[in-house]
């Protein structure tokens, strides 16, 4: 089951990559909805050994992938497809992702016992899917901090929540399902609010360009 | 059955609010529902003083001293600011002719949310599941995004966008800490027994130091954020600024110190284990004031100050709490109540210059108006004061229960700091009286048209003055509660 996580993991990190730098918003959406796919395939091969996992990645396909993207894919069909242009260039994104994901990996791998609370999440594969969860988050704080466009800022913080949900396999497996949802169900009106606040800034300035929000002081 | 009740009967308020038609039945709907929670929260508070701590849905829900003495303070801001909406909220859509239609549409989601917000801040305080903790947090600031960006401008639709991205990427950081917390203590105290934070306490001593420290420091970066602590401040001066008065109100008086909640009870359990984390929120807290003040010095428009000025004293709070120990907890406490009633009266005069002057915000466009505005300047001269920590207002107990706590503990510098900026204070509270109120009126400003707020608005202002002055002057009046609050 290892070399099958491994893949989906890197995999995951390509799709964020994917979602970040696509200038289209259609396509970043699709590597969006593939990653939530691969996390609702990663969470279940952690189910074959812990069963209660199951709901985990039903709850994640029907939250992340469903939900989140039905959300997503209204706002992108109601604006333009193009996205503003972003502060960092495709290379500059690369290599700062790139960076971002051996700087996880390091950093789980030689100070494990300092990352990892139970004898469990010290070992493999759940090392390699907590530095997989850093990773996301990394480069969901990278999109939110190069990304003009509002909806690449809305997908830059799903990448964070994919992130903090992922990690929960490996750190908090026995967690009540219910507190689960309420986390869950947190995002997915977080982001709601978010584009309800953006449609209302392309109302009044045109664009989803957040470095003309002062524009909106009139 | 009674904390359950106090949750929610706040979201009772919200359905019968969202179900009455026309938008002064509705202010009076809200403004009931608010009395009979207050009332609620305080024989809530009267049986955990008498009885102990109240438990319900298995433990999920523990109302201790903490718990309780922030439930009141909840209800009591919440109905205060029922009534000063009761006068603020119709009377916004004259100033506003243009968008009158918009305002009007957008009235009735303001007067139904604001009690689900109440209902998620009580969610927070009285919660005893560490994730669940978070989850509460988040549901607050969810429920009042669209609170923040009611007018629906250009300027409230970007304070909005900013306040809920930035406290939700903040607070994931508190996300990781909670889960982290968690599953270092389930294998002490199994996976369900572990969520309790009542429970957490138990075993503090078994969750390895680095994972108590790393998980310490997210949570205080989450909570620390939401809380608007610096250097995680940059969302409060829009959000406070833009928000209608009496969501400013709210922001700064208790969606501010909720927080603070998830905070104590982490400082609590591993605070004695880890006194490096002390000195870190004490010099937080410092860093804070100094910011804060600052910041406040430097501003023209009158609620930018009063946020700014929020910021400041939030530091004296982790100034207090850093100090450690049963007074540090205490004064920090004290010092919340008392902040809550002066920031939520501060921000309700601020409305109401706004409100008489048909929307001006500028300090340097004000002046005089002491003359047009008596019930209003008194009131803002009395926050001010109590801000500044001068008698007999409650600002002074609480000021100088912080004072007391950091000489005791021997901080003798952030009490410096605290004390030299409690005169920066001073000073740009007794500016904005003497800018705003006395002088001449300058040009600008017809003062023809200016009028003394509707009644609602000045019964609003004058209780959470009389509120304010009752804790200065009888400061044991909420010792029974503290003192609990301390001892949690």
């Amino acid at each position: 089951m290892e070399p099958v996580i491994r893949t989906l993991s890197l995999a995951m990190i390509l799709t964020s990559f994917v979602a970040v730098e696509s200038r289209s918003m259609r396509r970043a959406l699709y590597a969006y909805m593939g990653q939530a796919l691969l996390m609702v395939a990663v969470i279940g091969c952690f189910a074959t050994d812990h069963e209660a996992l199951a709901l985990w990645a039903a709850t994640a396909f029907v939250t992340k992938f469903a939900l989140i993207s039905w959300l997503l894919f209204r706002a992108v069909a109601r604006g333009d497809d193009q996205e503003c242009p972003p502060r960092a260039g495709p290379v500059t994104s690369a290599v700062v992702i790139g960076a971002l994901a051996i700087a996880a990996y390091a950093l789980v791998h030689r100070n494990v016992a300092f990352l990892a609370p139970t004898p469990t999440a010290e070992m493999e594969p759940y090392r390699t899917n907590v530095a997989v969860a850093l990773t996301l988050v990394a480069v969901g704080i990278y999109a939110i901090v190069t990304r003009r466009d509002a909806l690449k800022v809305v997908l830059g913080v799903c990448l964070i929540e994919n992130g903090a949900h992922l990690s929960l396999v490996s750190l908090a497996t026995t967690m009540h399902e219910t507190v689960l949802i309420g986390v869950v169900t947190d995002v997915v009106l977080a982001v709601f609010l978010l584009l309800i606040l953006i449609r209302g800034i392309e109302e009044r300035i045109g664009s989803r360009d957040t470095s003309r929000l002062t524009l909106l002081r009139g | 059955m009674l904390p359950i009740a106090v949750l929610a009967l706040p979201l009772l308020t919200a359905a019968a609010v969202w179900l009455t038609r026309g938008v002064r039945v509705r202010a009076w709907v809200w403004v009931a529902g608010s009395a009979v929670s207050l009332v609620l929260a305080a024989v809530q508070a009267s049986r955990v003083v008498s009885d102990g701590p109240i438990t319900a849905l298995g433990g999920e829900l523990l109302v201790d001293g903490l718990a309780a003495l922030m439930a009141l303070l909840v209800g009591f801001l919440a109905f205060a600011c029922a009534v000063y909406a009761a006068g603020y909220l119709p009377g916004v859509h004259p100033l506003e002719a243009s968008r009158r239609e918009v305002l009007e549409r957008r009235t009735p989601m303001f007067q139904a949310l604001f009690p689900v917000l109440q209902a998620t801040l009580l969610w927070v305080v009285m919660t005893n599941n560490i994730v669940l903790l978070w989850v509460a947090l988040e549901a607050t600031t969810l429920a009042s995004a669209l609170l923040v960006s009611f007018y629906w401008d250009g300027r409230a639709i970007e304070a909005g966008y900013k306040y809920l991205l930035l406290l939700t990427v903040g607070i994931t950081a508190a996300f990781f800490g909670c889960v982290l917390l968690y599953s270092a203590a389930a294998p002490h105290l199994g996976s369900h027994s572990a969520l309790l934070i009542s429970n957490l306490r138990n075993v503090a001593d078994k969750i390895p130091r680095d994972i108590a420290v790393l998980a310490t420091v997210l949570l205080l970066i989450g909570f620390g954020t939401k809380a608007g602590l610096a250097p995680f401040h940059p969302w409060v001066a829009d959000a406070y600024a833009e928000a209608p008065a009496v969501m400013s109100a709210f922001l700064g008086s208790v969606i501010s110190k909720v927080p603070f909640i998830g905070i104590i009870r982490v400082w609590q359990i591993m605070g004695p284990q880890h006194p490096e984390l002390n000195t870190l929120l004490l010099w937080l807290g410092a860093f804070t004031i100094v910011v804060g003040g600052f910041l406040a010095l430097a501003q023209d428009e009158l609620k930018r100050m009063h946020a700014y000025s929020s910021v400041a004293q939030y530091g004296y709070v982790a100034l207090a709490l850093g100090t450690g120990g049963y007074l540090g907890y205490y004064a920090a406490a004290l010092f919340m109540v008392s902040h809550a009633l002066t920031k939520g009266l501060l921000f309700f005069t601020a409305g109401s210059v706004i409100y008489a002057t048909k929307g001006q915000r500028s300090m340097s466009a004000l002046g005089g108006l002491g003359k047009r505005l008596p019930v209003t300047a008194a009131c803002s001269l009395a926050g001010a004061l109590s801000l500044a920590g001068l008698p007999p207002f409650s600002g002074f107990a609480g000021k100088a229960a912080v004072v007391f706590a950091a000489a005791t503990a021997a901080q003798w510098v952030p009490l410096g700091i605290a004390v030299a900026m409690s005169l920066i204070t001073m000073a740009y509270m007794i500016g904005m009286t003497q800018r705003v109120f006395r002088g001449a009126a300058p040009a600008g400003l017809e003062m023809d048209t200016v009028h003394e707020v509707p009644a609602t608005m000045r019964v609003a202002m004058m209780l959470l003055a009389a509120a304010m002055l009752a804790v200065g002057l009888l400061p044991g009046l909420l010792d029974p509660l503290l003192d609990l609050a301390a001892r949690t």
